[in-house]
């Protein structure tokens, strides 16, 4: 618990000097949602009803501007979250292996303990601080209304994010300790956008290439997309099955993470952790 | 109950180093390294580059596991008691790193402490004491770390060290890269915290200030302990050498050198030429007495002109080399 504590507050003093590139994701983020509804209205002079029909024909559900919006700021939230927990997650490992600061955490825990935590914490912090630009932008659609749902959306991300820090540290961190790469920030820039494509944030997973697919069930991303878009299009029954599978998912992950790390820290112990 | 708070056994450790995709070497750090360090005292671990030091202090810290051998910290083996000896054992590692450069000094201590169980109270508020026990203040403090120079870097790996308020320091190279004042600031310190009682392991490289800081020494070289013992010890291990240091007029001098290299042992010399005279150091195993009265009898018969002469004990300096050297 102290361990927790101890990343809690790393982090959240951390992300405070980070404010500007948070705003800076947010925007993006926002200019996504718009611009996927906004975009090719402008582009192709047609108008949004037009655009909204289409995405309706997607989704295989007659949707609002209101529901369009909705769901298209909902999955820009998930690509905010992506990024900046897989991003986060390799820069603090290039960090603690770089700065040394790894040889003082191994003076007091192991590196099983330490990963996972950060992975507990990371999701901790990162879900509000991503998608809680949510909260105006819901409140200008659909009003009161807009601040419930993501009030309902909230433990849907926080469950994601979770699983993302444990996907990201079952991978990332026998890389790190097992191998000799040093550039890993290069990691999340590569796997990201694949995830997100395979994932159906873009376009909805039923028409996302196999191979694309096949890489992002891998990760929770799919299961949690299908959850965001069954809890705002359709009414919350459907959602044993994904849940399931995302469950079965936090088990391999911490299966993976734990057999890995395990052989990581037997390494670090006997090698050393830190670059010299 | 002994009186030495660390004691090493024959350590023995060997590396994997990884060359390319396949091939593998195998580097023999520690040869069967075995010294005590007695209690409340500062002992330095010296020796040349990759002699062993900065595994030996890993090993002791915890970080690293030894192949063979035992290390005690108070008693307590460090791969068996692994939480005992991590609650009594302060750790600087690298003194310009071991830090997040986002964070600041404050903050880093504040982190360290967490890590080490405390509350985020207990660690605010031992961060302060230690902070000005070391002498930064709170504006530099609070600054972000990548701002702080390699003295302030310094300062906080001791500080970050002494969070648990730990009864034996590991210091590994504390001031090295640091300026004169810095450097004088970091042994004042060690100084001031091995008269409160604590036992401080040390490694370094420079002589004069392991000279003016440790009550006793452990030479290392290639793995292997060549010596440990007080200065005065390896004095008189190195045996009885003496530093000549003279500045002769440019005729005859050769003459001088010659007779003293025939008649005594000469472990090394420097000869620089100025315009108007020669100058020399010369490390010579004999007596001050023969030393001196050879020197002017020799003088006499041939006539040069002595214009300075010093003679003296050899520095740790001088018997650090003349070990290394023999090794």
């Amino acid at each position: 618990m102290r361990l927790l504590q101890a990343l809690l507050y790393r982090e959240i003093t951390i992300l405070k000097k980070r404010f500007p590139e948070i705003i800076t994701l947010w925007i993006f983020s926002i200019l996504f949602g718009l611009f996927v509804i906004y975009g090719p209205s402008v582009l192709l002079n047609t108008s949004v009803e037009h655009v909204v029909d289409r995405l309706s024909m997607l989704f295989g559900k007659k949707l609002s501007l209101e529901d369009a919006l909705t769901l298209m700021f909902t999955l820009s939230a998930v690509i905010s979250m992506t990024t900046m927990t897989m991003s986060d997650f390799a820069q603090q490992i290039v960090d603690d292996k770089f700065s040394g600061a790894i040889d003082h955490v191994l003076l007091s825990t192991t590196l099983v303990r330490y990963y996972i935590s950060y992975a507990i914490a990371l999701s901790i912090v990162t879900t509000p601080v991503a998608t809680i630009y949510l909260v105006p932008l819901l409140y200008l659609v659909k009003g009161l209304g807009g601040v419930l749902i993501y009030a309902y959306l909230l433990p849907v991300f926080l469950l994601s994010c979770i699983l993302l820090s444990l996907y990201a540290s079952s991978i990332i961190v026998p890389l790190a300790y097992l191998t000799k790469i040093q550039r890993l920030w290069i990691l999340p820039s590569i796997i990201v956008p694949m995830l997100l494509a395979g994932s159906g944030v873009f376009i909805p997973l039923t028409i996302v290439p196999l191979f694309l697919k096949l890489l992002a069930y891998t990760s929770p991303l799919p299961e949690t997309c299908t959850i965001l878009q069954d809890m705002l299009l359709r009414a919350a029954g459907k959602l044993a099955l994904p849940l399931t599978l995302l469950t079965m998912l936090m088990v391999l992950y911490v299966l993976l993470y734990s057999g890995t790390a395990k052989i990581a820290e037997a390494r670090a112990r006997t090698q050393g952790a830190a670059l010299t | 109950m002994s009186s030495h708070a660390i004691i090493v056994e024959n350590l023995r450790k060997k590396y994997i180093v990884r060359e390319g995709l396949r091939g593998k070497k195998i580097v023999e750090a520690l040869r069967g390294v075995t010294f005590r360090v007695r209690k409340g005292t500062i002992h330095a671990l010296l020796g040349p580059n990759g002699a062993g030091k900065t595994t030996t202090l890993r090993i002791i810290s915890t970080l690293l596991l030894p192949d063979e051998g035992r290390v005690e910290v108070l008693g307590h083996d460090v791969v068996k008691e692994t939480e005992k000896v991590r609650k009594i054992l302060g750790v600087v590692l690298d003194v310009s790193r071991g830090f997040y450069l986002l964070l600041s000094g404050f903050e880093n201590l504040v982190f360290y402490g967490m890590l080490r169980g405390m509350s985020i109270k207990e660690a605010k508020r031992r961060a302060r004491q230690v902070l000005e026990l070391v002498g930064l203040d709170e504006s530099a403090a609070a600054r972000p770390y990548h701002t702080y120079s390699l003295g302030m870097r310094a300062r906080l790996a001791i500080a970050k060290a002494l969070m648990t308020d730990p009864e034996v320091l590991l210091l590994d190279e504390p001031t090295l890269g640091l300026d004169v004042e810095s450097a004088r600031t970091v042994r004042s310190l060690l100084q001031a915290l091995a008269r409160e009682g604590r036992t401080i392991l040390v490694t370094g490289h420079n002589m004069h200030e392991i000279e003016q800081i440790a009550h006793e020494v452990t030479i290392i070289n290639n793995g292997q302990v060549v010596i440990s013992g007080s200065i005065e010890q390896l004095r008189n291990y190195v045996g009885s050498v003496c530093k000549l240091c003279m500045k002769l007029g440019q005729a005859n001098a050769r003459e001088l050198l010659l007779k003293l290299r025939d008649r005594f042992e000469i472990i090394r010399e420097e000869i620089s030429q100025a315009d108007t005279y020669i100058s020399v150091t010369m490390y010579i195993r004999a007596n001050r007495e023969d030393i001196m009265s050879t020197i002017f009898e020799i003088v006499k018969k041939t006539d040069v002109k002595l214009l300075d002469l010093s003679l003296s004990e050899p520095t740790l300096e001088d018997v650090y080399i003349s070990i290394v050297r023999r090794t």
